[in-house]
């Protein structure tokens, strides 16, 4: 009976904390839209930003964010994928390969704004790119590296060890062998590993709030030197104005659509995931 | 046995140029990471030459005077434990329940949920930070100023909790159900089996979990640097004063000493130290999963 | 056409052969026999050097296909493995059309126009073109394992290799789709040199023109089953003279 009492008590306890991290994260999600949709008008993802932030939309900001997100994938992807192969397809096991999955890992857990001080030393000072979107785009590149590896690396190695092996019988060449096999089975990976490292850089402030981006003055860049305004530091800068009402209604606005965004490519990348997961139990 | 097997047959060593191509991808990842490193050390040989261990050991960050990193060290620890306490017992909880006790149906869509927050980004947590709970810290307890290690150690707990959760939720949920059925044949009840079979299997899962929190929490910037109140000044034992860590430093300075000068080396030495103490967090969660693993 | 010389294999510190030297003969069926884990699969994936990925399997001695040896230092293994085709056990197709899998070892090596012609030939060849000819663009893995595994060879056989491995090809397979491998093999003897395992005595006798036994490291040729009875007569004759188990 004592037994049964205590059974009761931690499960209505544990229920009870469960409950209430929903509660939270429910308040969390809530207050977003409800703090957000209303400065949502008609224009305000195709208008321009006015007054300091105060009014109007978020249309060069929206922009700069996917200038900055995606020329950092189209840096990051060939190298992410041949960085990927090499370890895969060419080295064997030994001391160079887990060396370079375990920088892999450490790469992940560095610190974000790490990559903003060394990167601009390394590309904003010695390749004498500046505060740019270019040395931002190179930044952020870097960071989501281990992303991209990662979810390369698991469709690769979910590909069934057949296959290889009737690919080598045929006697393909190690190249043919990449093209036609590795490469169609691990599409899917590249395209989940694309979509979380869009998501990662389109959330990350830190490494270029000071590398490449600034609050107003610029709308496109019109050269490589060039910052440009991003969504994540347009929010930065009006939170810091906390006092004043307009602009933390814009911030609410502006951190509602880059929500929007990462929350679209998690769920897309989960899609094709999921179709990694059945082409590998074909 | 015979001796002469004359060699290992390990297939064709030469590259052809797509392999070139893949080998120079490998390289750049290669300069690319490593780069990170060596540049944290070599940038901060001069702070720490002018500095000495001062620089880990002094109060004072005055620019141009003294460099002293203590106050952000004190509260890079203070807030990164905060926080651990904070979400620990929160997200055991509720990753035990999840596991264990819901139906797998809904169980799934908490798993989803979860994982859709672990990506939330820092500035929205921040934004949610200034605006309601430094507030809500500020009238709880009856403070001059909301901007405290404790706000900052919240936040951070709230922001970490989606990741814990879901990781150790898998920890948990990997281990075999063959083992819930024994134990539950043998009579103990399902929360003694939770208990005293699942959560042990689990641990070194759980314990990778809550370090990958831990590096995050020590890491972020944005979050903290929005309710924190950056106050250099080492805060002793009462958590409900404004003070710094490490990243919300960095921060704040970066943008002002932009790649040059002493102050630029100082900051460089920060990110060394941030660095350093990630690296011994994950290096000792490694050996603890290994030695329980054994 | 396939000549051992002097030659060893081992993973690591475990011998799988030593010192075996042997041939086969070109164009006719060979059948080598033995228990499970006696190195027949190993010996055979020597011959297309399938095992180099594996990290510590060792050779000692020569392997000489068309009087080269294989394990030359300059040996192109693709080429190689080109000229000595290998069926696995179980059928491997790809997940893409009953074409497309026909014509995977060689869509680079022959042109877009010739390509329908050597797919309709080798899938012929393998009795297999009257069952499939109306939905090549089907999805392969719709197809029964037999008609798998008889793709799976015309798929070899569209590489044109001059030397055919057959690793228990039939294991998987029910009675009627065996016998149609079977008969198949038979057909193909006048062009290949065909080495078949397989760990059943009556296939090995009924299919080949010569026996070979592999056993403790030495592979040996089969001698009449009554001058060299399997395990099992022997069990039988112990029985009989009254041994204890």
């Amino acid at each position: 009976m004592n037994e049964i009492t205590t059974e009761k008590i931690v499960l209505a306890f544990i229920g009870g904390v469960t409950f209430l991290i929903a509660a939270l994260l429910f308040f969390i999600l809530s207050t977003l839209f409800l703090k957000g949709v209303p400065v949502l008008h008609a224009g305000f993802l195709f208008e321009e930003s006015g007054d300091f932030g105060r009014a109007g939309g978020i249309f060069y900001q929206s922009m700069g964010t996917l200038i900055l997100m995606g020329v950092a994938v189209l840096l990051s992807l060939p190298v992410a994928l041949g960085s990927v192969l090499f370890q895969t397809e060419y080295l064997e096991t030994g001391k160079f390969k887990t060396f370079l999955t375990q920088l892999t890992y450490i790469l992940n857990a560095t610190p974000t704004i790490l990559f903003g001080l060394v990167g601009y030393l390394l590309f904003g000072v010695y390749l004498d790119t500046g505060v740019s979107w270019v040395t931002g785009s190179l930044i952020l590149a870097v960071m989501i590296l281990p992303t991209l590896q990662v979810s390369i690396r698991e469709a690769v190695e979910a590909l069934p060890e057949k296959y290889r092996e009737a690919g080598m019988a045929l006697g393909l060449s190690r190249p043919t062998q990449i093209y036609r096999i590795i490469l169609p089975q691990s599409f899917y990976g590249m395209v989940t590993g694309v979509l979380l490292g869009l998501a990662r850089a389109a959330g990350e402030t830190a490494a270029i709030m000071f590398t490449a981006t600034t609050f107003s003055g610029i709308r496109l860049p019109q050269s490589f030197s060039d910052p440009v305004p991003t969504l994540q530091t347009h929010i930065l800068v009006l939170a810091q104005e906390a006092a004043n009402p307009e602009s933390i209604a814009q911030a609410w606005g502006a951190g509602l659509v880059l929500l929007g965004l990462v929350f679209l490519l998690t769920l897309m990348a989960w899609i094709f995931r999921t179709r990694v997961v059945m082409e590998s139990e074909l | 046995m015979r001796a002469d097997l004359i060699y290992g047959s390990t297939g064709t060593r030469y590259l052809e140029p797509v392999g070139w191509v893949f080998a120079i991808m490998t390289f750049i990842f290669l300069v690319c990471a490593m780069g990170l490193g060596i540049f944290l050390v070599v940038e901060s040989v001069p702070v720490l030459r002018s500095e000495g261990l001062g620089f880990w050991l002094g109060e004072n960050w005055w620019v141009g005077e003294s460099f002293g990193a203590l106050p952000m060290i004190c509260g890079s620890l203070i807030v990164t434990g905060l926080a651990i306490i904070l979400v620990l017992p929160v997200a055991l909880s509720g990753a035990l329940f999840t596991s264990e006790y819901l139906p797998p149906s809904f169980r799934r869509k908490v798993k989803g949920v979860m994982e859709l927050l672990a990506g939330v980004p820092g500035i929205i947590y921040g934004l949610l930070g200034v605006s309601f709970l430094t507030v809500g810290v500020k009238d709880a307890l009856n403070l001059l100023d909301g901007n405290t290690l404790f706000t900052a150690g919240l936040l951070l707990a709230i922001m970490v909790l989606p990741t814990v959760l879901t990781l150790s939720e898998d920890a948990l949920h990997s281990v075999s159900s063959e083992f819930r059925e024994v134990a539950e044949s043998l009579g103990l009840t399902k929360l003694q089996t939770a208990l005293r079979v699942v959560l042990p299997q689990a641990l070194p899962g759980i314990v990778g979990a809550v370090l990958l929190g831990i590096g995050r929490a020590m890491g972020e910037t944005i979050a903290v640097m929005l309710v924190i109140g950056s106050l250099d000044r080492v805060p002793g034992f009462n958590i409900f004063v404004s003070g710094q860590t490490i990243p919300s430093k960095l921060g704040r300075e970066a943008a002002e000493a932009l790649g040059s000068g002493l102050h630029w080396n100082a900051l460089m030495g920060l990110g060394l130290t941030l660095f350093i103490m990630v690296a011994i967090l994950t290096f000792s969660g490694t050996f603890f999963i290994k030695r329980s693993s054994q | 056409m396939i000549r051992f010389v002097n030659f060893s294999a081992a993973f690591g510190e475990r011998n799988i052969v030593q010192d075996l030297t042997f041939s086969l003969p070109a164009n006719s069926i060979t059948a080598l026999i033995g228990a499970s884990g006696s190195g027949k699969t190993t010996l055979l994936r020597t011959l297309c050097r399938m095992n180099d990925r594996i990290k510590n399997f060792r050779i000692a001695g020569s392997v000489l296909v068309d009087g080269v040896d294989i394990y030359r230092p300059e040996t192109d293994v693709y080429a190689l493995r080109r000229k000595v085709g290998i069926i696995f056990q179980k059928p491997c197709v790809f997940p893409k059309s009953i074409f497309d899998n026909v014509i995977f070892g060689v869509r680079e090596r022959i042109s877009r126009r010739e390509q329908p012609d050597r797919v309709e030939k080798v899938l012929r060849e393998v009795f297999l073109w009257e069952e499939v000819k109306d939905r090549l663009g089907e999805k392969a893995t719709t197809l029964s394992q037999g008609q798998q595994q008889r793709l799976t060879l015309a798929r070899t056989l569209a590489v044109e290799p001059q030397v055919l491995l057959m690793d228990e090809p039939t294991s998987s397979l029910d009675p009627k789709s065996t016998a149609a491998i079977e008969r198949l093999v038979q057909s193909l003897k006048n062009r290949h040199t065909i080495l078949w395992v397989t760990h059943q005595h009556a296939q090995a006798q009924s299919i080949a023109d010569q026996v070979l036994v592999i056993e403790r490291g030495q592979v040996s040729p089969l001698r009449t089953p009554m001058a060299r009875p399997s395990t099992s007569s022997t069990q039988v004759l112990q029985n009989v003279q009254g041994c204890p188990e």
